[in-house]
């Protein structure tokens, strides 16, 4: 494998070159929130559905998925259904509703229904951990993809992205259009299928033989042992059915509060065509998810000894060994070309968005200042460092992790706070703003502590032997918390009564 | 909002079929975040309580276990139920909200 790095590494640059030239080519420069919803309004539903499918496929969560079907088997296909199925519940729940309402964030929704300066304040809040976690899947993918082509090691892997990343945060503006999200999913999408095709055609395969739970169990026991931070559970044994609950409720209603995913299904002029923008974008991401699926069994059907150096990388790279396995030095190179670019992508959007949360609704929401681009422009850059830094410190003590778990972790912030605070707000009538305040704070609480006290924390990156908390996904006891707040502090709210409620939040 | 518009903004919301229409397109709503839910949760639910029967082989013939087509299916299902949500919002719901807005005037 190593003799083959310098080729790969070459295609991979040359490839990469342009991948970058064109989105940068194919994006606008985006100054304002205005000048933001106003990029897509041109477009049709299928194109805004591809450029929603771009924001969403995640190379992370790609490599996550398919190097954790190697190692933990079945139990990973858990993931690949799991980011999907938030995906109708956020066209029912959400895009229409926040369409009638005309407010397209979780800020512009509890300014709107409270008017509560605190409560937006939680809500930005609870953005910065999902941002921040997420932002540090995609660099743990990233080191290990430097790390890979041109043989770093992981911390000088991450201390070239820290450095680029800062100067995105200090000079970037969002480069970020429909039209690069286009191109990201259809490059993202096209390099699966290739090495999906390429992989299943280059050898004989009896289909149904592909999934069997002899050849899993197989591949499972060469790996488990010596992956011990990727193979996280397995399906019979290991994890227990409380805690896969608990990560399967975090998959689910973890994309429904992401920050960078909602903003898109307002940049196109109507209802109809915004349903159908989802609706296709559903359809791109359910196919790529069960070509990940495919793509996990063939990795194990073709690659049973994996290289030695993914026993220690969270097996993130398995679909690269499968490309350079099935299609040469040129198909790994073009393959980690098109992953960096999505991947750099994704970061820069996280960096912008994040940091637009706070320099746009805490400065001019909670604060109530007039709007100043200029100061808003210094606390965006503020924000920006303040997250690739905290991001790239847990990358740094994550090395090992798998990014798929990673980006579970954030939507189990996503669903601890931001979930039940935009869905109380939305579908609530008696949510009051003592309810909303106390819940979302008892839920940003109680996930921060149980991360903290578990597993990924207390045994991955500090070497104790057992956790305090069991769960490495802690959404069910984190939601349930906030959940029962909220009801328990509305109801029992002397207050409520003058409190009034828009009939626009009535369905 | 213009004094204009703004009456016959007032003129939409006492409208019988307006008040009607929001209630049946809430249920709707309800009913369909239900079946995606309940859905996905079926799976979660065998996936954490029931792995074993899960990896059952479809049959003698077929050595894939249940988990595969069932897990398929429901990234199927939820697109199927995707689908049907958009085509009846656009043409059956939004049809009717143009007929009461037209019908005040707006």
């Amino acid at each position: 494998m190593m003799a083959h790095l310098p080729a790969t590494a070459m295609y991979f640059l040359v490839s990469f070159l342009p991948l970058i030239l064109l989105l940068l080519w194919s994006a606008r420069r985006i100054r304002t929130a205005a000048e933001f919803y106003a990029v897509g309004h041109e477009y049709s539903g299928f194109r805004n559905g591809l450029a929603i499918s771009g924001d969403y496929l995640s190379a992370a969560s790609f490599l996550g998925i398919s190097g954790l079907i190697v190692t933990s088997g079945y139990a990973g296909m858990l993931y690949a259904v799991g980011f999907f199925a938030g995906w109708p519940l956020i066209l029912i729940l959400l895009a229409d509703k926040l369409r009638s309402i005309g407010r397209y964030t979780l800020a512009d929704v509890l300014n709107d229904r409270f008017s509560n300066r605190s409560i937006v304040l939680l809500g930005t809040f609870g953005y910065f951990p999902v941002v921040v976690i997420y932002l540090a899947a995609q660099f743990v993918a990233m080191a290990y993809l430097l790390q890979y082509l041109f043989d770093y090691s992981y911390q000088s892997s991450l201390f070239v992205l820290a450095v680029l990343a800062l100067v995105t945060a200090v000079t970037g503006h969002m480069i970020f259009s429909s039209r690069a999200q286009m191109i990201k999913a259809v490059l993202i999408f096209s390099v699966t299928l290739l090495v999906t095709a390429l992989a299943y055609f280059s050898a004989e395969h009896d289909w149904p033989a592909l999934f069997t739970v002899t050849q899993v169990t197989a591949s499972q026991a060469s790996h488990s042992a010596e992956m011990s931070l990727a193979g996280h559970f397995y399906l019979t044994g290991g994890e227990s059915a409380l805690a896969l609950l608990s990560l399967g409720i975090a998959l689910i209603l973890g994309p429904v509060g992401l920050p960078h995913i909602m903003s898109r299904f307002f940049s196109v002029s109507d209802e109809r065509r915004a349903r159908m923008s989802v609706f296709y974008a559903t359809g791109v991401i359910g196919l790529f998810y069960i070509l990940i699926i495919v793509l996990g069994f063939l990795i194990i059907a073709r690659l049973p000894d994996m290289p030695p150096q993914a026993s220690v990388e969270g097996a993130n790279l398995a679909a690269v060994y499968l490309a350079a396995l099935v299609g040469g030095d040129l198909v790994a190179g073009v393959f980690a070309a098109v992953l960096m670019t999505v991947l750099l992508s994704v970061m820069t959007s996280l960096i912008l968005t994040g940091s637009s949360a706070l320099s746009h609704d805490w400065y001019a929401l909670t604060l109530g200042k007039a709007r100043n681009y200029r100061q808003e422009q210094r606390l965006h850059r503020f924000a920006s460092t303040v997250s690739v830094t905290t991001a790239i410190v847990i990358a740094s003590l994550s090395e090992g992790q798998n990014v798929a778990y990673m980006v579970g972790l954030a939507f189990s912030f996503a669903a601890s706070v931001n979930v039940p605070l935009l869905l109380g707000a939305l579908y609530w009538e008696r949510l009051t703003a003592r309810g909303a305040l106390i819940g979302g704070w008892c839920g940003l609480i109680a996930v921060v502590a149980a991360v903290l006290a578990g597993p990924m924390v207390l045994v991955d990156w500090f070497g104790f032997e057992q956790a305090i908390f069991p769960w490495r996904n802690p959404a069910l006891f984190s939601i349930s918390i906030a959940v029962v707040a909220m009801w328990y502090f509305s109801v029992t709210d002397q207050t409520s009564e003058e409190e009034s409620t828009d009939d626009e939040y009535s369905d | 909002m213009p004094t204009d518009q703004r009456n016959l903004h007032l003129k939409l919301l006492v409208h019988p079929g307006y008040t009607a229409l929001r209630l049946r397109i809430r249920a709707y709503r309800r009913r369909m975040a239900t079946v995606v839910a309940g859905c996905y949760l079926l799976f979660l639910v065998c996936f954490s309580l029931l792995p074993e029967a899960l990896l059952t082989p479809v049959s003698t013939s077929n050595p894939t276990p249940w988990l595969i087509p069932i897990a398929v299916f429901t990234i199927l299902l939820q697109f199927l139920v995707t689908g049907i949500y958009v085509k009846t919002m656009n043409t059956v719901y939004d049809e009717e909200m143009q007929a009461i807005r037209r019908d005040v005037g707006l």
